[in-house]
């Protein structure tokens, strides 16, 4: 194990967010889970109540039936908020003070770094590109997520889980939430930074980082697995197998929401409903196309002059 | 938070009311209202707090660790300086007062200021009265003084605004005017304390109308002023010997600097002798301070008013903006005089830069900044690290103390020789030696094949055009009398016209042909140029290696292949380096294809007779070798006994190298004149001729420059061996001699035959191996005449990226200072008994990290095979370099080197170098000099010592300076630069081998013919004449002619003084007396400018000559004479050259020249001469010259 690089890395200036991300989503996942469940039972508890379930009062630890459902923003909100900017402001300026900028030599187009990474936010983009040729996740699937954070208040109209935790009430959304942040956002980013090394080799953490590794990798298209030569048949069966799979991941898709959430089916529109299971599939695809690569060694499936997937 | 709480709890009472009212009051409080945020608030107040301040300590203390050193050098540089002062003053004192010319004037200026005392007590006490009362009456008048300035404007107000006519701004005027007389008419009493004579003090008092004491203040006022004047007569006296005695200090700071300097007559001798070399001002500038107390006070001041804190930067606007702050801690580097480590308490952060003086005087750190040389990041003072540019990323890492060297190499990496770098120097000399260039480019390094090439072409291109235009030529003549045939067929009126035409069209043509004709003549003239550039150019080529086409006549078969296999196993201190050959096979291919490519060479055979030389004489030969000058460039012998130089070869044992058949008659043409190359080698046909060839087309194969075009195609023809050694023109006889002495002696090492010398399947193998190591880079080898360099380029190697160097597996030991090398130590250093492990003195130099430029060059130089270890790679892959025997120091030298060379625009082209015409015919001249090793015989540059002076037996100690080869210190003064050229090309001056010494026959040393180009002997001049600041152009004096009395006069003196005694003229053999040049040259040698004060005073020219002065000084204004050693020791002891030491009389010589006399007994009718009898004799030498012409 080579532990001073892998110190090495978690102590990059570039790397303390990343490594600050990896204690506090443990941490706050911990937490809000601990109050969903809390809350969780004291919503089945007021439930189960008729008297109770009518009421208006806080569906919320810490509780008591004769305690304002809501209270006001100023002053315990804000103030609460205060003292998370103090705390952040104090943390920041330590920061800042302990960890310079982390520059290095002026560019020289004549010598590109090894590994050439993204700062840490973007690492996610760059993994992407690993299974995906630059238009798709370059521009396409960055777009995709905009739009489809753009979209969620319209696809998702509920006001249930407002102010409080809960886990009850919002499977749904949550999960769809922690897929698409905790494994196609931050794991992917996570990958970018302890794993990815020189010439973007896969380095398991403490592997010693040796840009002269020399790995044997066999990539391969779908196509030619099939056997096929001919450009044309090549694009038309590489579009037969996406469509064919974004269909039919669509149709379990809605098979699935119309079984087990059929609130939710009831509730929307048809642009509603049509919106939420193509990014669902598309959330979907990312890692059927990532297991494709890393343990099938497929390159791409649909390989056409213009884009590759 | 006041509110917050003011909120919640109006909010409690509230609740607590409808609690009541519901009565209910078990309801606890609702935990967000009732708790309070206050205190996580206030610690998180003072969190921010804290971390503002962290913030702030850090700013100032952390990232500023500057103000600690100003603090400190603050503290150790006052001290320094104030113990300088006290030293300085209380030596000046002592010096002072032990000067009888010092104690008289100033005795004067006591003695004055004694004499004027009383009366300047008087009138100073009398100043002092009027002062007193002047400052209690001015307090008196002050106030109505005042009031009466103010009603003034009031009543010329009155006046101005209404006119002066209007009757009630008269009557207002009045009054204002009648208040003022009222005021003046007040009467005062004012009082003050005066002195009397006796000194005794006298209270004193005045009451007087104020009116008349505003008057009385410009009379006391006048009178103050009288009586100061009058001080200034009564001090007139000691002003004059104040002013006298400070003129005389001015006049002998010189002298007090000498006497400071050195206390013992020997030591002032040295000093001053070396204030001859200097000059005064320059002498004073660099070995003294010349900081009196008061300007060290300044200096203190200075120290003092630095304010902490502060940035001490420089800024260069025009040079990109360059700022360097390197200043900011070290703040002592441009003090005004040398500090040294020890003198700030061993701290060298408080020096001062060393040679200062020396190397500021072209590299003004005001225009240069510091990070142009030293690298480093001149912005940064955050810390040390980053200053020095150690940060991984910053790309200019400050030159480590062991490479500081570096620096120089950045802009001066064109220049072969640097004073005052003296190690990157020896290190470019080292990069020759050891024929690195034969593997990789590197400025400056064997530009000769490069240029050969690039005119080649060009002649190339010319025959081309000349083809071109010869047959267009050809066919406008055709065309033309074409049609002149056709007119001429014609007839009838057809005929007119077809003339008429035929005319036109020949004359066109005509003048179309005479034009490329024209052009032809033009581009043949160019030709002729170039061609005999090519000529020149084939000459200066040298490889570092002999030739090895000669291989086969010259060694021994059996001898050969354990050389290839470890060259230093039969001579150790061989600069061959060792090759990594993969056994023993490999070793015998490469040997066999070197033989096998050599005997191609047809015709050798029978060139190596040894016609003319009946028996040889070892012992003979033996003298010759050890006298001539074989031992400038070569050794002989092992251990105690080893003599001679390290430029070539160790000739030690060559019997046992040297072919048993061949091997004499080829040492004997050898020595004879090694530039002669057996059979030329045409790069045209890419083969060497032989005789044949010459036969074919009706010439005889002779060596020399007459027939330097190729029989078959024309082309220019490689004459000469690349090699540097000169022709001593010895005779065969003699040759032959020294080839004998050489082969004398061998070793009792075994060599086992060789019969797979001559297998023919091992030629292909071989070849491909010796290609493979470039062996063709320092030798030349039959077939391989066009190979080009296998290694990398070396000129701007230091800009690579780091990146690019490739450490193999050692990447990450040298990332994380893990050194393979750390206990490594230089084999040739063992044997010096000298073992440096310079990798772990240096270790510190980066942080024990050796992932930088210098880590791994000097590695590599150590072990050239490092970075493949632990490779798995095929034969071809692996690293070629070769390991050299070097020392740790040639390894860190070379390093520097290395690291030094930049690309072009690393730094401004501002500050770079760039030559005037006598720096370039330095640099130039500078490459041949070490080309050629004419620094083993001659003396260049002073306190060098030529190599050969170091034989015992030769130059046995106390040897007289005339016994050496001369010394070139200015030569370019001393010598016509015709003359050099001439003496140059042949040093015999057409003696050849019968008379081979000219101007110094006496000489056992002799100068060889180095057979140099013109090109070269051109540029060798200039470097002569540079060297002495002389201009390109000499335009010699022109001298009086000599009337017949002088003639006589002269004659009388050449014949009856002693010069013949030592010097010898033509007739005359040199005998054991002759100890100097012979002086039938001297005309056509040297200078008249010269010979004029080298007659005179010789010593005062080149302070170790033999040449003595036969001549006195008469001062023209005294008449006194003195002898030279009486002039050289009162230079000496005042530092006044050219003055009459007569100090009645102290004449400035440049403004009356003395006339030198000479005293003989056997010249009497010298004594009526009246002329400068030096002067006589320079136009006698230079009339001989004529004579001999005649």
């Amino acid at each position: 194990m080579d532990w001073k690089q892998l110190w090495d890395i978690t102590t990059a200036p570039d790397n303390v967010p990343i490594v600050i991300l990896g204690i506090l989503t443990p941490f706050y996942l911990w937490y809000g889970f601990r109050e969903a469940v809390r809350n969780d039972r004291l919503i089945t508890q007021l439930e189960a109540d008729p008297a109770l379930a009518k009421t208006h009062h806080r569906r919320h630890q810490p509780y008591h039936p004769a305690w304002d459902k809501t209270v006001h923003v100023w002053p315990y909100l804000l103030r609460i908020e205060f003292l998370a900017a103090l705390i952040v402001t104090a943390a920041l300026i330590v920061w800042a003070v302990y960890f310079d900028a982390p520059l290095e030599e002026p560019s020289n187009p004549t010598l590109t770094m090894n590994p050439a990474k993204a700062p840490w936010y973007f690492l996610g983009l760059q993994e992407m590109l690993v299974y995906f040729d630059p238009w798709i996740a370059g521009v396409m699937l960055p777009n995709v997520i905009v739009v489809g954070l753009m979209a969620i208040p319209y696809m998702d109209t509920s006001p249930l889980g407002n102010g409080y935790y809960t886990w009850k009430q919002r499977k749904f959304a949550l999960s769809g939430f922690m897929f698409g942040y905790l494994v196609l956002w931050l794991a992917l980013a996570f990958v970018g930074t302890f794993i990815r090394g020189p010439g973007w080799m896969w380095f398991w953490p403490g592997e010693t980082w040796d840009a002269h590794r020399v790995v044997h990798e066999v990539n391969v298209h779908l196509h030619e697995i099939v056997g096929l030569t001919d450009p044309v048949q090549i694009g038309i069966f590489g579009g037969v197998v996406t469509l064919g799979f974004m269909a039919v991941a669509g149709g379990v898709t809605d098979t699935l929401l119309r079984k087990y959430k059929p609130e939710l089916f009831r509730k929307m529109n048809l642009v509603q409903y049509l919106h939420l299971v193509g990014f669902l599939v598309c959330m979907s695809a990312l890692p059927v196309k990532m297991f494709l690569k890393l343990a099938l060694g497929i390159k791409y499936v649909w390989v056409t002059p213009w884009f590759n997937v | 938070m006041a509110g917050a709480r003011g909120i919640a709890g109006a909010r409690k009472a509230d609740m607590s009311q409808n609690d009541q009212q519901n009565d209910d009051d078990r309801i606890p409080p609702d935990p967000i209202y009732a708790k309070s945020l206050s205190g996580p608030i206030l610690l998180a107040g003072l969190a921010v707090l804290g971390a503002s301040v962290l913030a702030i300590v850090d700013e100032f203390h952390f990232r500023r660790p500057y103000y600690g050193v100003q603090r400190e050098w603050k503290d150790v540089t006052t001290a320094f300086l104030e113990s300088r002062k006290a030293v300085r003053a209380t030596q000046v004192d002592q010096v002072l007062k032990s000067l009888d010319e010092y104690r008289a004037l100033d005795a004067a200026v006591q003695e004055a200021d004694q004499a004027a005392a009383p009366q300047r007590a008087d009138v100073q006490r009398q100043v002092g009265n009027l002062d007193a009362q002047l400052k209690s009456l001015l307090e008196a008048i002050k106030s109505p003084r005042s009031e009466i300035a103010a009603i003034s404007y009031k009543a010329e107000m009155a006046t101005a605004h209404a006119g002066q006519t209007d009757p009630r701004a008269c009557a207002e005027a009045r009054e204002y005017l009648e208040h003022i007389e009222r005021i003046r008419a007040d009467a005062k009493t004012y009082g003050w304390a005066e002195t009397d004579e006796a000194g005794r003090p006298i209270a004193r008092e005045e009451t007087r109308p104020v009116g008349e004491l505003i008057d009385t203040m410009p009379q006391l006022q006048e009178q103050k002023a009288a009586l100061q004047k009058q001080l200034g007569v009564i001090a007139a006296a000691t002003s004059k010997a104040t002013a006298a005695r400070q003129q005389w200090l001015d006049a002998h700071l010189g002298d007090l600097a000498l006497i400071l300097g050195e206390a013992d007559d020997a030591a002032r001798i040295k000093i001053g002798k070396r204030v001859a070399e200097l000059g005064f001002a320059a002498y004073l500038d660099r070995e003294l301070t010349k900081l009196d107390p008061g300007q060290i006070d300044g200096l203190i001041s200075e120290v003092d008013d630095f304010s902490i804190g502060d940035f001490k930067q420089i800024h260069i606007p025009q040079t990109r903006n360059w700022v360097d702050r390197c200043e900011t801690c070290h703040l002592n580097t441009r003090m005004p005089l040398t500090i040294t480590a020890a003198d700030v308490g061993g701290n060298a952060l408080y020096a001062s830069h060393p040679r200062a003086a020396e190397l500021f005087e072209h590299h003004d750190p005001q225009k240069m900044g510091c990070s142009m040389c030293h690298n480093g990041n001149g912005m940064a003072v955050t810390d040390v690290d980053a200053a020095h540019g150690l940060n991984h990323h910053w790309l200019q890492r400050m030159f480590p103390s062991a490479n500081y060297e570096a620096g120089c190499v950045q802009c001066h990496v064109g220049d072969a020789f640097l004073e005052g770098g003296e190690r990157v120097s020896q290190a470019k000399e080292n990069f020759r030696q050891y024929g690195c260039w034969g593997c990789h480019k590197m400025k400056g390094y064997d530009e000769e094949p490069d240029q050969a090439r690039a005119v080649a072409k060009r002649i190339d291109d010319i025959d081309a055009e000349i083809r071109d235009l010869q047959l267009r030529a050809k066919n406008a003549t055709a065309v033309g009398s074409t049609v002149f045939d056709a007119a001429d067929a014609a007839s009838g009126a057809d005929s007119d016209a077809l003339n008429a035409t035929a005319n036109a069209t020949v004359e066109r043509t005509s003048s179309v042909a005479k034009a490329a004709t024209q052009q032809v003549a033009t581009l043949r003239a160019e030709r002729d140029v170039l061609a005999s550039r090519l000529h020149d150019l084939y000459r200066e080529q040298k490889k570092v290696g002999p030739n090895l086409k000669d291989l086969a006549a010259k060694v021994r078969p059996e001898w050969l292949t354990q050389w290839v296999d470890n060259p230093r196993h039969w001579r150790p201190e061989t600069k061959m380096p060792v090759f990594r050959w993969a056994g023993a096979e490999e070793t015998k291919d490469v040997a066999a294809f070197l033989w096998q490519s050599s005997t191609a060479v047809t015709g050798v055979e029978r060139d190596y007779g040894l016609e003319g030389v009946s028996r040889v004489d070892p012992t003979a030969g033996g003298q010759m070798f050890m006298t001539v000058g074989c031992l400038s460039c070569h050794a002989i012998g092992r251990g105690e006994r080893r003599v001679g130089n390290t430029f070539a070869a160790n000739l030690t044992n060559l019997r046992d190298k040297a072919n048993p058949r061949t091997g004499l008659a080829f040492y004997t043409r050898w020595i004879e004149n090694p530039r002669h190359r057996l059979a030329p080698y045409c790069t045209e046909c890419r083969r060497d001729l032989t005789p044949a060839d010459f036969v074919a087309a009706g010439k005889k194969l002779v060596f020399g420059p007459e027939q330097s075009t190729c029989p078959n195609c024309g082309h220019e023809l490689q004459w000469n061996n690349p090699t540097v050694m000169p022709s001593f023109r010895l005779t065969r006889q003699q040759a032959a001699d020294i080839a004998a002495f050489l082969l004398e002696r061998g070793s009792d090492m075994a060599f086992e035959p060789a019969p797979w010398l001559t297998e023919t399947e091992r030629f292909a193998r071989g070849k491909r191996l010796v290609q493979h190591h470039g062996c063709a880079g320092c030798h030349e080898i039959g077939g391989l005449e066009d190979e080009q360099r296998i290694g990398t380029e070396l000129s701007a190697w230091g800009s690579k990226p780091i990146e690019r160097l490739d450490f193999g597996h050692y990447t990450h030991d040298a990332h994380a200072g893990h050194d393979p090398l750390e206990d490594w130590v230089s084999e040739k250093d063992v044997a010096a008994g000298n073992p440096r492990k310079i990798f772990e003195e240096t270790s510190g130099d980066y942080g024990h990290k050796w992932y930088n430029h210098r880590g791994f060059a000097a590695h590599k130089l150590a072990e050239p095979d490092l970075y493949d270890a632990a490779k798995n790679l095929d034969r071809t892959a692996r690293l070629r370099m070769p390991k050299f025997n070097l020392g740790g120091q040639e390894i860190l030298d070379l390093a520097s080197l290395l690291i030094g060379t930049a690309e072009p625009d690393a730094l401004p082209d501002s500050i770079k170098y760039h030559p005037d015409d006598r720096g370039q015919a330095l640099r130039d001249g500078w490459w041949l000099i070490r080309k050629y090793n004419c620094e083993g015989c001659h003396q260049i540059r002073p306190g060098q010592v030529p190599a050969i002076r170091s034989l015992p037996d030769l130059f046995p100690e106390k040897t007289p300076d005339q016994k050496y080869p001369p010394s070139l210190v200015g030569t370019g003064f001393r010598t016509r630069p015709d003359w050099l050229a001439e003496f140059l090309a042949d040093p015999s001056l057409g003696g050849g081998t019968a008379e081979p010494q000219s101007v110094r026959a006496h000489l056992p040393v002799r100068m060889p013919t180095f057979m140099f180009t013109q090109g070269e002997i051109r540029t060798l001049v200039r470097f002569f004449d540079a060297l002495s600041d002389q201009p390109d152009v000499y335009q010699p004096p022109q001298l009086a002619p000599l009337t017949d009395e002088e003639q006589a006069l002269a004659k009388s003196v050449w014949d009856n003084g002693p010069c013949l005694q030592c010097h010898v003229v033509t007739g005359m053999a040199a005998t054991t007396e002759t100890k100097a040049p012979n002086l039938d040259y001297a005309a056509r040698r040297l200078r008249p400018e010269w010979m004029r004060p080298w007659i005179s005073y010789p010593a005062g020219m080149q302070p170790d000559t033999g040449m003595t002065s036969l001549f006195k000084a008469e001062c023209t204004r005294c008449s006194q004479r003195f002898d030279n050693d009486t002039i050289h020791q009162f230079e000496v002891a005042t530092g006044k050259l050219d003055t009459c030491p007569n100090p009645a009389c102290g004449a400035d010589w440049h403004v009356h020249p003395p006339r030198r006399v000479f005293e003989n007994a056997n010249a009497p009718q010298l004594a009526q001469y009246h002329g400068d009898v030096v002067d006589l004799l320079v136009r006698y030498l230079d009339r001989l010259r004529a004579y001999q012409k005649r």
